[in-house]
């Protein structure tokens, strides 16, 4: 484990996760040294052979899971929904996809005001304020015309359905035919089986 | 970001542990990767503030590229579980925004009014043929402002004829020919490592779609 990283995660000073991560470090580095040492008195060929003796100790296992939980980094984002429809065969109208929501996530991102604008001509309203309702997200107006871009607060709003929403577990849903396209870990899987191409 | 910081933050990045050659799964190398979306950005502003989809993103390289480039929200479509479970963890490691879908590129229900700009390495078709000319059609319809694709310099004339006549593209230019690495990935590869020329095309698409099914 590279200490160097540490911090990256988040982690108050102090934390579970941090304290292990520290005393392996240690631990990995005198038994660097302990290498060294048995290499120059003959004892071992390399100076690394101890080290990848002693590599996968059940020990570790849980640390690297904790790692995992902080670092997992959720997405799908309503302007991805925004854009996706279902594509199966015989299906006239696949947009908007319905959203089954298990997990939702929140995660702040810059601010970026005339991206904000230069969007609002391209989503589809409509999609963008179910979507965010199914998410929880209850702020946004109904419909919605572009005078209102001049109001920092709706842009606010509007920034944080369309990227800061995210649907982590769950599904996609097709309009017409009710099929579901599992989302999962953000990630929504818009394969189409065989007989729906 | 200078060209050369560019390249090798995506030097760092990890690659196909075991590449798929139905899927002419080749990992699209740094040098390649940092020209493509640097020229995209610098020469035409076509990443910056943008919504850039990445086709068959794989490990995820030219997508990532474009978020460090200030991309607004990048999206990796990509048929592969195992690739977007890396370019998954590519994006972790740099710390980048990226939204992935697992899809067929060839029947992915996308509209074509929020995507600005698709940077894509497509399979070559040296598997399955035409497979890069069904990428293109598709990131032609969706694209409003800019497709960014490799293809092989000795199919330069069939793909500006099709682009042009067939796939809704009012230009279709090389922007440069690059040397692609392909290293000695799979079991049929007698050579140790070989250069293959591509282009690096810029399409712009027609901004009228009405006439267009």
């Amino acid at each position: 484990m590279d200490l160097k990283e540490e911090g990256r995660w988040g982690e108050p000073k102090g934390s579970s996760v941090s304290i292990l991560a520290r005393l392996e470090g240690t631990e990995e580095r005198s038994c660097c040294l302990f290498n060294i040492f048995l290499y120059l008195v003959g004892l071992s060929t390399s100076p690394s052979a101890f080290c990848l003796r002693r590599r996968p100790t059940p020990s570790q296992t849980p640390i690297a899971a904790a790692v995992q939980l902080h670092r997992g980094v959720v997405r799908m984002r309503l302007l991805t929904h925004n854009m996706l429809s279902s594509n199966i065969k015989g299906v006239t109208n696949g947009f908007p996809l319905l959203i089954e929501a298990v997990k939702v996530v929140e995660k702040e991102v810059d601010f970026n005001e005339d991206f904000l604008k230069n969007m609002f001509v391209k989503v589809e309203w409509k999609a963008l304020v179910e979507a965010s309702r199914t998410l929880g997200y209850t702020e946004l107006p109904e419909s919605a015309e572009a005078s209102m871009l001049d109001s920092d607060e709706f842009l606010r709003k509007f920034h944080h359905a369309l990227l800061e929403l995210h649907l982590e577990d769950g599904a996609l849903v097709c309009p017409e035919t009710g099929r579901k396209f599992p989302v999962s870990k953000g990630i929504p899987n818009m394969l189409l089986h065989e007989d729906e191409v | 970001m200078k060209l050369k910081q560019l390249e090798s933050l995506l030097g760092s990045l990890q690659q196909f542990d075991n590449p798929k050659i139905e899927l002419e799964q080749y990992p699209t190398g740094p040098h390649i990767a940092s020209r493509l979306l640097y020229t995209a950005e610098n020469s035409f502003g076509d990443v910056t503030d943008k919504v850039v989809a990445d086709f068959g993103c794989g490990c995820g390289t030219l997508g990532l590229a474009a978020a460090l480039l200030g991309a607004e929200h990048v999206i990796g479509f990509d048929i592969d579980a195992e690739s977007i479970e890396i370019a998954y963890s590519n994006a972790d490691e740099l710390e980048l925004d990226m939204d992935f879908v697992q899809c067929d590129i060839r029947n992915l229900g996308l509209s074509d009014r929020n995507i600005d700009t698709v940077v894509m390495n497509p399979p070559f078709g040296t598997r399955k043929k035409g497979a890069d000319m069904e990428f293109l059609s598709v990131a032609l319809k969706v694209a409003s402002q800019a497709v960014y694709s490799l293809h092989k310099t000795t199919t330069r004339d069939h793909i500006k004829r099709t682009a042009l006549r067939d796939y809704n593209a009012r230009s279709a230019e090389v922007v440069c020919e690059l040397r692609f690495d392909v290293p000695q990935l799979y079991k049929f590869h007698k050579k140790k490592e070989v250069d293959v020329a591509v282009d690096l095309w810029r399409f712009v698409p027609k901004t009228d779609r009405s006439k267009d099914s």
